[in-house]
């Protein structure tokens, strides 16, 4: 029995060896073979994404570089967006900082390319007792989209500040998509808050009975960009133009939204399903800003870092983000003091 | 007393795919108490369904059965089945709990409103279990389960769980008839022994000639399509009765000529 | 080594020739470790959320739904299948149901649930419920057809009540289906709640097991979902070769009953 097994073993193991060096083979001389001609972008759904919208349906990666094959991925989370970025399926994510600094931390090699907008965030709640977060009862529960997600990052912060505890409200979580979390809170039962993003955040907040309760700001201390553009290293090592391409058409579409917001509600009015006043509306809301500069990602590592959500101290702003004369990271020195 | 169970011009039909079919004809015949009356034909030729009929699991279409001048209206524990299929035994019980199944099962009224301690009557039942076990001479094996036993051991349990109901009638469908011929033969002998006495009244279905002259006081014999009673004999062979002997053979051979 | 039985024997040569590839595959290296971490990462973490973090108690929250779960649809599917075994009509409305609602995956129904339950232990419960209750009710009433027909006269012959022909005879023997429909529904109830828990979060504060996955994951931990996965599998193991093969072992194995 001990022989047939150790048999078997060794031709796996055969077997093993020489799939692996085939794989090798094979890898080797794709990098070395022809530059990529395909690009793949994923996103989520939110008003956060605009600029990405705007790209997608003004064909603008197409216009700007002609050949190139664009497959766009709206995932549904951002742990779906990393895993497909870890399994090398997607070139460039769109997430917020704090997953990007958990995968980050625990080895991903990959880094910020550009900031992408700042959003009003907000802790909505639809009952009339509670106004701060103080009025939060243990048996109230709060509806956000995960763990480790910036508006968990922002709970905890706000608590850490109000309360000198981070996890106090850690039990009281229900993961919830944001559609869902909004229709749990305009049923009333089962959620008593939710951490709000655009477009439900201006949504839930045009509804009677539904309020804040603490903002992104608030809970932050200052202003920091919502979502961040993502990449492993290598995607810009070896596909430098490409790289440079997407930058400048994103410049674009930034300058877009934040000089000509009519053109852009016009144009993005059918991918939002909303009419066209309403997006402008939505796009020039207060708080509402697209930019490529990325803020406010010192402060995040320093306090996820504190907390022991990363287990490694040594994060230098430098070094996560890939830094390109096109935007400014804002606030690298702050809370050194 | 002569006429403890009779019946009187019973007829029965099936219904089968859109034809009534007559099973039973105008059957007549009774049996005293304490007799092993046979019921003897071809196969189809409804010897089982009389069977039933007199179980109380079916209900005749014409005619009358009755036990001591009452007419029989369903199933009771005066009147036990002893089935030809091995699967008649509940295999989720020892041997001695398939008896004790049916000793539960006939005294149930006494359960209820004698006993007050049912340790004791679970004590009881159990030594009584073994003692009908003991008659079919399967004392050690007691702990099986059915499915451990040969076929000839099972309906020897079998035959000591319908012993155990204490009915006055035991209506046995071909008990025998899945057996080997050496197994068959010492059932019947174990049969045989245990009626001496005449202690209950048994029907006993059979297709088998030899059988029947072997167990029975009376013969009743059915032909088929449809079933019909053809001859009532009466066997007096003395006991214990010898396969070879003349007389044996001559009252084979007298009922082969009937066929 | 005590004597473990030869299946067990080569199925945990099997799971250590298996833990060795993927050892072997892991320090090759081929894989980036996030991808593919290492045994002693996953064991590691295992240890770890064992000793000092909540895994165990929510590992134990996750039995109790499931138990509450399993027990509930046991009741309903037994008073359901005996009430359609009693009663056509009963049979023909079961019957439609089941072939409505059993083709529907439970992670279906649940935006519905959501709506209607919210995302409490009620909708947890009925999402178990609804994995579970149609294949169980599938296995017992086949179970109960299944019953050899026999039975049923002797039922009838031993003057049962139907309370007695249901605990002695009916559930006994429809005993090996039911046993595989229990084990059918305790593979779909542990399915049915770990998706429920990784799409609906924490129930309680701690959640249960699907719920520590899901925490991994979002925390970019490859090795705590394996350790997840591996815990899951555990149970899965000692639920099916200990707890459901000593169940067989001691009821239809013994009595030769096996399907």
């Amino acid at each position: 029995m001990l022989k047939k097994f150790l048999l078997l073993l060794f031709v796996l193991l055969i077997l093993l060896t020489f799939t692996a060096c085939q794989a090798n083979h094979q890898s080797s001389q794709q990098q070395v073979g022809l530059k990529k001609r395909k690009l793949v972008i994923a996103e989520q759904y939110g008003l956060a994404y605009a600029p990405i919208q705007l790209i997608k349906v003004k064909k603008m990666l197409e216009n700007a570089e002609p050949g190139l094959e664009i497959e766009w991925k709206q995932l549904s989370n951002t742990a779906a967006i990393r895993e497909a970025m870890l399994a090398g399926r997607v070139d460039i994510g769109f997430m917020a900082i704090p997953p990007f600094l958990i995968a980050r931390d625990k080895g991903m090699d990959w880094q910020i390319i550009t900031g992408l907008a700042h959003c009003p965030l907000a802790l909505m709640s639809n009952q009339s007792a509670v106004n701060s977060l103080a009025d939060l009862k243990p048996e109230n529960r709060i509806a956000l989209p995960q763990p480790g997600s910036i508006q968990h990052i922002l709970l905890t912060m706000a608590a850490q500040k109000e309360f000198g505890q981070a996890d106090l409200f850690d039990n009281q979580l229900l993961t919830m998509s944001h559609p869902d979390a909004m229709n749990a809170l305009l049923a009333g039962h089962e959620v008593t808050a939710h951490f709000s993003s655009p477009p439900y955040l201006f949504k839930e907040s045009k509804i009677e009975g539904i309020k804040s309760i603490l903002t992104g700001q608030a809970a932050f201390g200052g202003d920091f960009t919502f979502i961040v553009g993502v990449s492993k290293s290598n995607f810009y090592q070896e596909n430098p133009q490409l790289y440079q391409v997407f930058m400048q058409t994103l410049q674009k579409a930034v300058a877009e939204l934040s000089h000509n917001p009519a053109q852009a509600a016009k144009n993005l009015a059918a991918v939002y399903d909303l009419n066209q006043q309403e997006l402008l509306t939505y796009l020039t809301w207060p708080g509402m800003k697209y930019s490529q500069d990325v803020q406010g990602l010192k402060r995040f590592a320093d306090f996820m870092t504190f907390q022991g959500y990363l287990t490694s101290n040594n994060f230098k702003v430098g070094n996560l983000v890939k830094t390109n004369s096109i935007f400014k990271i804002i606030g690298e020195t702050e809370g050194n003091d | 007393m002569s006429k403890y169970l009779e019946l009187k011009s019973v007829s029965k039909k099936y219904q089968q795919q859109n034809k009534e079919e007559l099973v039973l004809k105008n059957v007549n015949f009774s049996v005293k108490k304490g007799e092993l009356a046979a019921i003897l034909g071809p196969s189809g030729c409804g010897k089982s369904t009389l069977l039933k009929l007199i179980a109380g699991f079916i209900k005749t279409d014409q005619g009358i059965i009755s036990k001591e001048g009452r007419i029989i209206r369903g199933p009771g524990l005066d009147r036990i089945m002893l089935f030809q299929d091995f699967e008649q035994l509940f295999p989720w019980l020892t041997v001695l709990n398939n008896i004790i199944f049916a000793l539960k099962a006939s005294r149930k009224t006494e359960k209820n409103s004698f006993n007050f301690w049912p340790g004791q009557f679970r004590q009881d039942l159990k030594l009584l279990a073994k003692e009908y076990l003991a008659k079919v001479k399967l004392s050690q094996y007691q702990d099986y389960y059915p499915h451990q036993l040969s076929g000839g051991m099972k309906q020897r349990v079998a035959l000591a769980r319908t012993l155990a109901v204490q009915g006055e009638i035991m209506l046995m469908d071909e008990p025998f008839a899945s057996l080997d011929s050496q197994t068959r033969q010492d059932l019947q002998q174990l049969l045989s022994d245990l009626q001496l006495n005449n202690s209950r009244t048994i029907l006993f279905v059979t297709h088998d000639i030899r059988e029947a002259v072997f167990l029975a006081d009376k013969i009743i014999v059915l032909k088929d399509n449809p079933g019909e009673v053809i001859s009532v004999l009466a066997n007096n062979l003395p006991y214990p009765r010898q396969r070879s002997s003349e007389q044996f053979n001559q009252l084979s051979e007298k009922i082969t000529s009937l066929f | 080594m005590i004597s473990l039985p030869d299946k067990f024997k080569q199925r945990l040569g099997w799971i250590l020739l298996l833990a060795l590839i993927w050892q072997l595959i892991a320090a090759s290296h081929f894989f980036s470790e996030l991808i593919f971490p290492g045994l002693d990462k996953i064991i590691l973490t295992l240890f770890t959320s064992l000793t000092n973090g909540n895994l165990l108690k929510q590992l134990i929250f996750s039995l109790i739904i499931i138990a509450q779960g399993l027990t509930l649809t046991v009741i309903l599917a037994l008073s359901l299948s005996i009430l359609a075994y009693f009663s056509e009509l009963a049979a023909s409305l079961l019957e439609t149901l089941t072939a409505l609602a059993h083709p529907l995956p439970g992670i279906a129904l649940m935006p519905l649930i959501l709506i209607w339950f919210g995302a409490g232990k009620t909708a947890i419960l009925l999402v178990i419920i609804h994995s579970v209750l149609w294949p169980l009710i599938l296995n017992l009433r086949a179970g109960f057809n299944a019953m050899p027909s026999i039975y049923n006269l002797i039922a009838q012959n031993y003057c049962l009540t139907k309370l007695e022909f249901l605990f002695k005879i009916l559930f006994p023997a429809a005993l090996p289906y039911f046993i595989s429909g229990l084990k059918i529904s305790w593979a779909r109830s542990w399915r049915a709640l770990i998706s429920a828990e990784m799409l609906f979060g924490a129930i309680n504060s701690l959640g249960g097991i699907g719920w520590y996955i899901f925490q991994r994951r979002v925390f970019f931990d490859l090795p705590g979902v394996f350790a997840g996965l591996v815990v899951i599998i555990l149970i899965g193991i000692i639920v099916e070769d200990f707890i459901f093969a000593r169940l067989e072992a001691k009821t239809v194995q013994k009595w030769g009953m096996s399907k």
